[in-house]
């Protein structure tokens, strides 16, 4: 733009280029802020040049997400790229609008309740401690996304879906190709070849029954026909991938983030009670799955301007959860601050079904880095980690510690 | 919670309900996912200790199924 003036809703300013990337661990692209001060609702411009949102404000991205008039139908939503299509015919609760997806998302929640991950906590305590036990044989420096992170949180999703762990390089790989922001050719073959992989697992799991959330899935929902086959290879890629990827970001940040704050870490060494606190505020802080992207169905007033039905709109939970009018001082990490209200696992009925989850194994796991291993120190310099630019889950490539 | 001479109750609109677990995550002691994973609530007039956390469920909950309202058919005495 020529003119450094704001011009408000204007049909003929391209907007912020989207996707915005992030290249520090702690800090966000300017632009939030910068919208969130004079144009909480902008345009975006996006791959096919659709009218397309973005929408900064905690506010408003939590009215938007709650909002019936809003899809999340994928031949709806804005393109990110040539190849970004609607989805690969895939039929899983994030491409299903209610009422349809509550049906779905009702047959799994039983899986991810309160009570039901209370009741995973030893186990995920046991994987912890086990991958802690073999990073202290070591004797540093040891990267602890590969070490602790990525194995926690593939072990927990493995042991819960019934997936063969043994199989992780295949699946994190693809994964991590799949959810590359905008895709590609790569990314929609990754996302077959995930498909194909948990088809034939599901269909091994027909014949052969076991005790797991596939089977309990094939056996409560496929043979009673409230379940298509499909269905459930589908939400199975979705489990898979969305399980292992988020939560590992989350703890590799998470304990960079401690070690940054020092007097964070002794107080969570003195006192477990603060560590679902300290969670909610690492989930604000980081907000590593950032830019949903849904469409208008019905025009939609908001602050002053008109969405109209066939918009697209892109929802900033990074830019909600540093937003000055939810959060005090909201680009500091505060152990103390009150940050339950952030939407780090978004808001409205696709709101993350795996929350409980998450915050057990980041609990767990922070938990017991700050117990066992008081003198962490980061080897290197912070400047020189590498994040994942390209990637829809915002986290560190790697974290390399010593002690 | 008496409040006025009328009391206040928490109800969860189970047709709402999506088993996110946020009201039993913040008060357990009011609010409890049965085996379907949808939310139920135990006391519906909790002690009053236990209102800030319940009143911050109405703005936890994702789908808005955390419903607080006057309890039906006892009106408000003296509203000033």
């Amino acid at each position: 733009m020529e003119s450094s003036k704001v011009v408000h809703n204007n049909p003929t300013e391209p907007g912020v280029a989207w996707p915005v990337a992030r290249t520090c661990p702690f800090t966000l692209p300017d632009q939030y802020a910068e919208k969130r001060k004079d144009e909480p609702i902008c345009r975006a411009q996006v791959w096919d040049g659709s009218r397309t949102w973005l929408i900064t404000k905690h506010e408003h991205v939590r009215a938007l997400l709650a909002d019936p008039r809003i899809t999340i139908d994928p031949a709806k939503l804005p393109k990110l790229s040539a190849s970004d299509g609607d989805g690969g015919g895939f039929r899983s609760l994030l491409t299903m609008d209610p009422p349809d997806h509550s049906v779905l998302r009702r047959m799994l929640i039983p899986e991810f309740s309160v009570r039901r991950v209370r009741e995973m906590r030893p186990g995920v305590e046991r994987t912890v401690h086990r991958l802690l036990d073999r990073i202290l044989e070591q004797r540093g420096p040891v990267d602890l996304v590969a070490e602790l992170a990525l194995p926690m949180s593939t072990l927990v999703i493995c042991q819960l879906l019934g997936v063969p762990y043994e199989d992780h390089e295949f699946f994190q790989e693809r994964s991590e190709q799949a959810t590359r922001v905008g895709g590609n050719e790569e990314s929609l073959a990754a996302l077959l070849e995930l498909r194909d992989y948990l088809d034939r697992l599901v269909t091994a799991k027909i014949e052969t029954p076991g005790d797991d959330l596939l089977c309990r899935l094939i056996a409560d929902r496929l043979h009673t026909g409230e379940m298509r086959h499909a269905e459930i290879v589908d939400n199975a890629v979705l489990l898979l991938a969305a399980g292992h990827e988020t939560s590992a970001s989350m703890v590799a940040l998470s304990v960079l983030t401690l070690l940054q704050h020092p007097d964070a870490s002794t107080q969570l060494r003195g006192d477990s009670t603060l560590l679902p606190q300290a969670v909610d505020e690492l989930l604000r802080f980081h907000s590593i799955a950032d830019g949903l992207r849904r469409a208008v169905t019905e025009d939609i007033e908001l602050g002053g301007i008109t969405l109209r039905a066939g918009d697209g709109l892109i929802l900033s939970l990074a830019s909600a959860n540093r937003d000055e009018s939810a959060f005090a001082s909201p680009d500091d990490f505060d152990l103390h601050g009150s940050a339950r209200q952030h939407v780090a696992f978004g808001y409205g009925p696709h709101q993350c079904l795996g929350q409980n989850l998450a915050r057990l194994e980041l609990e767990v796991t922070l938990g017991a880095v700050v117990e066992r291993i008081p003198t962490l120190r980061l080897a290197g310099e912070v400047d020189a980690l590498r994040v994942k630019r390209d990637s829809t889950i915002f986290g560190l490539h790697e974290l390399p510690v010593e002690w | 919670m008496t409040e006025g001479g009328y009391s206040v109750r928490v109800t969860v609109e189970q047709s709402r309900c999506l088993g996110a677990g946020q009201c039993e995550q913040l008060v357990p002691e009011v609010f409890r996912q049965d085996e379907e994973g949808l939310s139920r609530v135990l006391v519906a007039e909790p002690e009053p200790a236990l209102w800030p956390r319940v009143l911050q469920t109405v703005q936890l909950c994702p789908v808005q199924a955390v419903i607080v309202q006057e309890a039906p058919g006892r009106a408000p005495q003296d509203t000033e």
